[in-house]
């Protein structure tokens, strides 16, 4: 697949798992690389972009197990970044599924 | 691979970046090894998963790019500091959010500053080099002359004043060799070509 769109839809990967509840690196990476054929490597950089942009907040969170976890928080910007970046996304997989049945059809 | 070869990569690969930074980059992949192993994984399989290490540096870089013409920005020190985004704000516009991310527009405004400052220097360049030359091999000459400047102030003031004429004169040339070498250069590096 094509790297910049991979991108894109890391983005969204990302923003969306963390709209449902925070979460830290591990588990983000874990997630979608189950999903989605990419290097977990590439979620790191993104998570600090994201930060960066304000798009969520860190704190750290004592483990069960080990020492403390990174979590990553959405915030307001983040939120709505998410939803902004899914609507993109519906249009542009709608129109591509309508381009895919017009296909079919002919 | 192992855990440690991935972290040794990666930390040289970032080497351009403020200490600081770097620590709380390799922190967060310690941190996925950590939880990795908890999760009954291998490093050479979390390796595996983690990709190319180089190709993960790349993208921490390219990201610090668009923020490098204000180098002093001091590195993020708290984990909760927000920095100003570093994408240029671009909404809506769908091909090109999944398509080709465009470069920031002061970035390509600096660019072609530096295009036209190369191109310039270049041309000051035909001058500048010969006139450099000139100066370099202008105390041959002076030594030539010196037996009538001799004459004129004879003894050690005439020796001394030969000397610092043709020191001054090399001097001149040769900074100015350099100057232009490395304005070129310079301007090279950042321009677009």
């Amino acid at each position: 697949m094509n790297t910049q769109f991979k991108k894109g839809v890391l983005e969204l990967c990302v923003l969306s798992l963390l709209s449902r509840g925070d979460r830290y690196g591990y588990e983000l990476a874990d997630t979608i690389g189950k999903s989605i054929d990419v290097s977990e490597g590439s979620i790191y950089p993104l998570l600090k972009r994201l930060k960066n942009e304000g798009c969520f907040e860190v704190y750290l969170k004592e483990s069960a197990t080990g020492p403390a976890r990174k979590y990553y928080r959405l915030t307001q910007k983040g939120a709505d970044t998410q939803k902004q970046l899914a609507r993109e996304w519906k249009e542009f997989s709608n129109s591509v599924s309508g381009i895919l049945g017009g296909e079919q059809d002919e | 691979m192992n855990k440690n070869e991935f972290l040794n990569e990666l930390e040289r690969s970032l080497a351009s970046l403020p200490a600081e930074e770097r620590r709380e980059i390799i922190n967060d992949f310690q941190e996925h090894f950590q939880a990795g192993a908890e999760n009954g994984k291998t490093e050479a399989q979390l390796c595996e998963e983690l990709g190319d290490p180089k190709s993960c540096a790349a993208q921490y870089l390219a990201e610090q790019r668009p923020v490098r013409p204000e180098a002093a920005t001091p590195p993020v020190q708290n984990a909760n500091v927000q920095r100003p985004p570093v994408r240029p704000a671009q909404p809506a516009a769908k091909q090109g959010y999944y398509g080709t991310r465009p470069l920031p527009a002061a970035d390509r405004r600096s660019d072609t500053a530096w295009s036209v400052a190369f191109i310039l220097l270049v041309l000051a360049a035909f001058v500048v080099y010969p006139t450099a030359c000139a100066f370099m091999l202008a105390p041959l000459p002076i030594i030539f002359l010196s037996s009538m400047i001799m004459q004129a102030a004879p003894g050690a003031l005439g020796i001394v004043f030969t000397v610092s004429i043709c020191t001054a004169f090399f001097t001149a040339g040769l900074l100015m060799l350099v100057l232009m070498s490395v304005l070129l250069k310079k301007s090279y590096k950042k321009s677009s070509f």
